[in-house]
């Protein structure tokens, strides 16, 4: 998922980018409300992360701005008062959860994914289509049952295959939301790592989970098990 | 206009000065009627006298019987003027007091007719009444005559002018004393206020720390007020430092077990589960102290915040944080259901068993709202029931929550919500009670303000 992080303590922001990238996504870090404006109109975000004491402009204002402006992206805000005030506040703007500082980065995480899930239309914790089942909040994946093991970026990468199942997505789109850090040497890559995943999840090539459509890019089709 | 004094002054100088001027036009112009009045009937009087006392000669002329009995008419300087004027318009007589001239101008009467003027003659202002009258003539023919009689009109004058200095001189002097009489009046009627201003200065000063002293009835409603403000204040003031020495002393110690603990570490793995640990406690400290020291508390001077408004934020707030477990949320508030206090110290206080009642519940939460008359205060008390459909309250959770005073501290996680809006309730003087419903089995949260004046 491509992440929005817009936070001003430097080293809560690089921690965070750190841990994100880990798990395969794509983040955007800005330092201040400006920057966080500015990143949020230019790139299509998943998800956002936005602390509320902000320089420059203001949390709940930059939220405000850009519901106004019809991003419909999920926002996370971080709070450092437990105050019911800032959290409603917040929510009311536009916000669609929060988390007290300091917090775990597994509960953030678990609330990201809740909130991507959410906001692509699953109200459940897993992602079942056709043999293929995702859990999401443990974030494993089971074909026909077996628990199948990936790595962050093929886990990830799979998810939003899935959550936009019959969407074509163009490598530059999986490249935009994922993360990897073999993707600043070659942006080809990403061939690789599907070709990988496609290993993985389908060693027999009997389902054929995901499709390649030359010139256009991948599809995880509703109904897999082959054309 | 700033000043009550002024304010006051003011008005009442017009009022006063208004009401002498006005009654003093009014005697002025009422005596100078009657004066007319007088002049008038004197004159008739006049007229009738020289009536009774002339007698008409056939050749047209008068000739008077008998002594006039007005001297005035005989005497030069008496300002006071006789003439009879016979049929043909002729003068048949004039008084002595003419001097041999006419000082009366000459206007024939027809029979019965009358007619007043004031004119002047050789310098002179003059008064006269002219009236026709005819006298029975043995040849059987009325003839008319005119009889005029006229007074120097600067008598009358200079009566109006004396009369004029001493009503004047007079008003004048009795408004001077009322204006002063009316400033003492002031001083004294201002009296409670300049007091009360004293005595705020004197809190100011802190020689004092409440407004002492009998007000009257008008003063009340500010210095109780104020009184209630200070109060509350000081109360405040009060428990940020202990919340504060709380806070420091709660700090410490997981501060103190961190230090501890790293000199004595021999293992980074556990080292790493203690810090987490122990910076949980910290922060848990932090938010539960911080968020007990801001509650206001205040009832003084605050309005009235609508119940169901703010129930129905934390709902829709409350709705999209745990949209994924879907809980069917019913408000049913009285549209009239106050609380009589600071705003976010409700947000607080609902927000913390809403949320509470999220965690806990299976799919249910019902909020009520209702207004509770309190007999004997003008603004009624309030009383909200939460209700979810979990498994009930825990008794360690109904322990904690019973306990008083600064020393429940919770130290983990469970109940501190609770334990938070336990507090703020009882900042307001009201109740926080959490038991588990009979029905249906959940936890069941009640809070009950009292009325206020």
């Amino acid at each position: 998922m491509r992440v929005l992080l817009v936070e001003d303590e430097p080293r809560l922001r690089s921690y965070l980018e750190e841990q994100l990238r880990g798990q395969g996504c794509a983040v955007d870090a800005a330092s201040d409300g400006e920057e966080g404006l500015y990143f949020g109109r230019e790139h299509p975000f998943d998800v956002a992360i936005v602390d509320l004491g902000l320089p420059k402009l203001p949390g709940i204002e930059l939220i405000r701005t850009l519901r106004s402006e019809g991003h419909k992206f999920p926002i996370l805000i971080l709070t450092a008062q437990g105050r019911w005030q800032e959290k409603v506040s917040g929510l009311e703007a536009g916000a669609d959860d929060y988390l007290v500082k300091p917090f775990h980065f597994e509960e953030l995480m678990a609330r990201l994914n809740a909130l991507v899930r959410r906001a692509a239309g699953w109200s459940q914790g897993t992602l079942k289509i056709g043999r293929i089942e995702l859990d999401s909040v443990k974030q494993t994946v089971r074909i026909e049952d077996r628990p199948v093991s990936l790595t962050a970026f093929e886990y990830k990468a799979l998810e939003y295959l899935m959550l936009h199942a019959d969407r074509v997505i163009s490598k530059t789109e999986l490249t935009e939301h994922l993360y990897d850090q073999d993707f600043d040497r070659d942006s080809n890559v990403i061939e690789v790592f599907i070709g990988r995943l496609r290993r993985k999840i389908d060693p027999e090539g009997r389902l054929q989970p995901i499709e390649t459509l030359r010139g256009r890019g991948y599809r995880f089709p509703m109904n897999p098990g082959g054309s | 206009m700033n000043s009550l004094h002024l304010r006051l002054s003011i008005a009442l100088t017009l009022v006063i000065s208004v009401f002498f001027a006005i009654t003093g036009f009014m005697l002025d112009e009422t005596y100078r009627r009657s004066l007319e009045t007088a002049l008038e009937e004197r004159l008739q009087a006049q007229a009738s006298a020289l009536i009774a006392a002339a007698s008409p000669r056939t050749d047209g002329g008068i000739e008077l019987l008998k002594e006039i009995p007005i001297p005035a008419f005989s005497s030069p300087d008496s300002g006071l003027y006789g003439q009879i004027l016979g049929p043909n318009g002729q003068v048949a007589w004039l008084s002595p007091s003419s001097g041999g001239t006419t000082q009366i101008a000459i206007h024939s009467m027809r029979l019965g007719e009358e007619h007043w003027q004031k004119h002047t003659q050789d310098k002179t202002p003059l008064a006269t009444y002219d009236l026709g009258v005819s006298w029975d003539f043995p040849t059987g023919d009325p003839r008319v005559y005119t009889i005029s009689v006229g007074e120097d009109l600067r008598t009358l004058a200079s009566r109006l002018d004396e009369f004029r200095k001493l009503l004047w001189g007079a008003l004048l002097g009795v408004t001077f004393a009322l204006l002063v009489v009316h400033a003492l009046i002031l001083r004294w009627g201002l009296k409670p206020q300049r007091r009360a201003a004293e005595d705020l200065r004197a809190i100011e000063n802190g020689e004092k720390d409440r407004l002492e002293g009998d007000y009257p009835r008008e003063l009340r409603a500010l210095t109780d007020n104020l009184n209630g403000l200070l109060r509350v204040e000081r109360e405040h003031s009060t428990r940020y430092r202990h919340s504060l020495d709380d806070l420091a002393h709660s700090l410490k110690t997981p501060l103190a077990v961190l230090r501890a603990e790293m000199e004595n570490a021999h293992e980074i793995a556990n080292l790493n589960e203690l810090v987490g640990d122990q910076i949980d406690r910290l922060s848990r400290q932090i938010d539960y102290q911080l968020r007990r020291a801001a509650g206001s508390g205040r009832t003084q001077l605050m309005g009235t915040v609508a119940v169901k408004e703010i129930a129905n934020k934390v709902i829709a707030a409350l709705k999209k944080v745990y949209a994924e477990k879907a809980i069917e949320f019913t408000l049913d508030a009285d549209p009239d259901a106050g609380f009589h206090g600071d705003e976010d110290d409700l947000l607080e206080v609902l927000g913390n068993v809403l949320d509470n009642a999220c965690i806990w519940c299976r799919k249910r939460i019902r909020v009520e709202a209702r207004s509770v008359p309190d007999s004997g205060r003008r603004r009624s008390g309030l009383k909200i029931l939460i209700r979810d459909d979990g498994p009930g309250i825990d008794a360690t959770v109904q322990d904690q929550l019973a306990e008083r005073g600064a020393s429940a501290h919770p130290e983990h996680g469970h109940g501190i919500g609770l334990a938070m809006s336990r507090d703020i309730v009882n900042l307001y003087g009201g109740k926080l009670e959490a038991d588990t419903c009979c029905e249906t089995g959940g936890t069941c949260v009640t809070l009950s303000f009292p009325g206020l004046d």
